[in-house]
């Protein structure tokens, strides 16, 4: 009686852990896209001794058909502050807080585990390393590098014991990501291309697959159609792609067949830009996604978020 | 004090308010070359903001310019702007200035003194009529209004490309 409850709470406990996909991806979105896409980095400059703040809200929901109906929410607020330390060097740092809920059907019925609090923060730096100018356009490439550090907790207990490591606010790993980022920009429109790649390292028995993405976003002026003198606000129209692969996570030592794969986002937005503030919106659509085993699928991100220079 | 020497006080007191309230380098308008979206265009009103002598800053998104104005009695300190438009993240063009000086003749080129200023710029592509017309300026030594585009802004010898001139005070 005794092993058969227990094997109940086990198979609760890792159809816990089926959820990586959603939830790193949600992570890894959160870099700190301070200018001008929505939902990733841009190589537009940080005026020396200037900073910057973001505010973001992201919600994501993910879940599958299968026995288990299992439902993932997550809501989450990155803070993102930039400060320009040269007029090339631009440094960030970014703290996310979290609530992620997660509910499951069970041996024992319908089970909910929930958490909330400071994740892991990130810090990045980047470099221009090119850089064209012309009256009313730039074109600049920007490499990046940075360190996902284990701030966020990640011995989180409920009623049902420890949470596993993919519901967990922080990883408990040192992660570096590496990546490059260009925009060009006119008056008129701007394009940004990124791509990334973060190692993921093992903390209690426990690594995250890498990720890498690729990112595209174009922005086209929409309002006002003539532009007048000084400094008028700008309403862009935005859509974003976000292609995002992961390896398998390892739990202890050995793949799990269940996690990692391919996801391909389309992301409509809106942006309003003014001299000091930006406010934006944009809801990330899974129009591909290439899923390991039973590893649970996205239905959309939506995220909102706010910028102000000071 | 009669009226006559009150007149007389008055209007000497009205014709020297220009020399007292005009400052020297009293505007300047600069090419901000990669600027174009608003959130950036704040990074470059704040740097130039810290510019010696600026009193406030105009930015243009469509012209790509940012216009300085001296503050009250000074004297906008030129050879900064390039360097805050730099520290901005973007890169320094043409540079237009109005100033108000004397010109001087030093081996047959014009200099223009800034006044109450040690700034002296060198004046180039003179044309046939203006050269007579500044040599004038030289031997009655008339306080004058210049404006043009500057050239080796960091040099010691700025070069300005005059464009026009307006005669102050004799």
């Amino acid at each position: 009686m005794k092993r058969t409850r227990q094997a109940k709470w086990f198979g609760f406990i890792q159809q816990g852990l089926q959820p990586v996909v959603p939830l790193l991806l949600l992570t890894f979105l959160a870099l700190p896209a301070f200018a001008a896409p929505i939902t990733f980095n841009t190589a537009l400059p940080v005026a020396q001794g200037e900073g910057i703040f973001r505010a973001q809200f992201k919600y994501l929901t993910a879940s599958d058909d299968g026995p288990e109906d299992r439902d993932l929410t997550v809501a989450m607020v990155p803070l993102v502050g930039v400060y320009g330390l040269t007029e090339k060097w631009a440094l960030f740092g970014i703290l996310p807080y979290l609530n992620k809920e997660l509910e499951v059907n069970t041996a024992v019925g319908r089970r909910r585990r929930e958490v909330s609090g400071f994740g892991d923060t990130t810090f990045l730096a980047r470099y221009t390393v090119f850089q064209q100018d012309r009256p009313g356009q730039t074109f600049r490439i920007a490499p990046f590098a940075g360190l996902e550090t284990p701030t966020g907790e990640d011995g989180e207990k409920d009623s049902l014991g420890r949470l596993p490591q993919t519901l967990q606010l922080g990883s408990g790993s040192w992660d570096p990501l590496l990546g490059v980022v260009s925009t060009w920009q006119t008056l008129e429109r701007q394009i940004d291309v990124a791509i990334s790649y973060k190692f993921n390292t093992a903390a209690n028995n426990f690594e995250f697959g890498d990720l890498v993405r690729f990112d595209l976003s174009y922005q086209h002026r929409i309002w006002p159609r003539e532009l007048g003198s000084g400094v008028p606000a700008f309403l862009y129209g935005v859509l974003e792609s976000n292609l995002i692969w992961q390896g398998h996570n390892a739990v202890d030592g050995h793949d799990d067949p269940d996690s990692g794969g391919a996801t391909l986002y389309l992301a409509p937005g809106i942006q309003w830009v003014t001299k000091r503030t930006v406010l934006e919106s944009a809801v990330q659509i899974p129009l591909i996604q290439n899923l390991n085993g039973n590893a649970l699928e996205n239905d959309f991100i939506l995220t909102l978020s706010f910028r102000r220079n000071f | 004090m009669g009226w006559r020497t009150l007149k007389t006080l008055l209007v000497a007191l009205f014709v020297m308010l220009p020399l007292t309230g005009v400052a020297e380098v009293t505007q300047a308008v600069i090419s901000v070359d990669g600027m174009s979206c608003p959130f950036c265009a704040f990074g470059v009103e704040k740097k130039l903001k810290t510019v010696n002598g600026t009193d406030e800053v105009v930015v243009d998104m469509k012209n790509g310019t940012a216009t300085l104005v001296a503050e009250d009695g000074k004297s906008i300190d030129i050879a900064q702007i390039g360097k805050a438009v730099r520290a901005a993240g973007f890169t320094p063009g043409l540079l237009r200035i109005s100033v108000v000086g004397t010109v001087k003749e030093d081996h047959e080129n014009l200099l223009l003194d800034v006044r109450n200023s040690t700034l002296t710029l060198q004046l180039i592509k003179l044309s046939s009529q203006l050269k007579p017309y500044l040599l004038d300026l030289v031997i009655s030594g008339t306080v004058a209004s210049f404006s043009g585009t500057l050239s080796e802004v960091q040099s010691n010898l700025p070069l300005l490309t005059l464009e026009t001139v307006k005669e102050i005070m004799p």
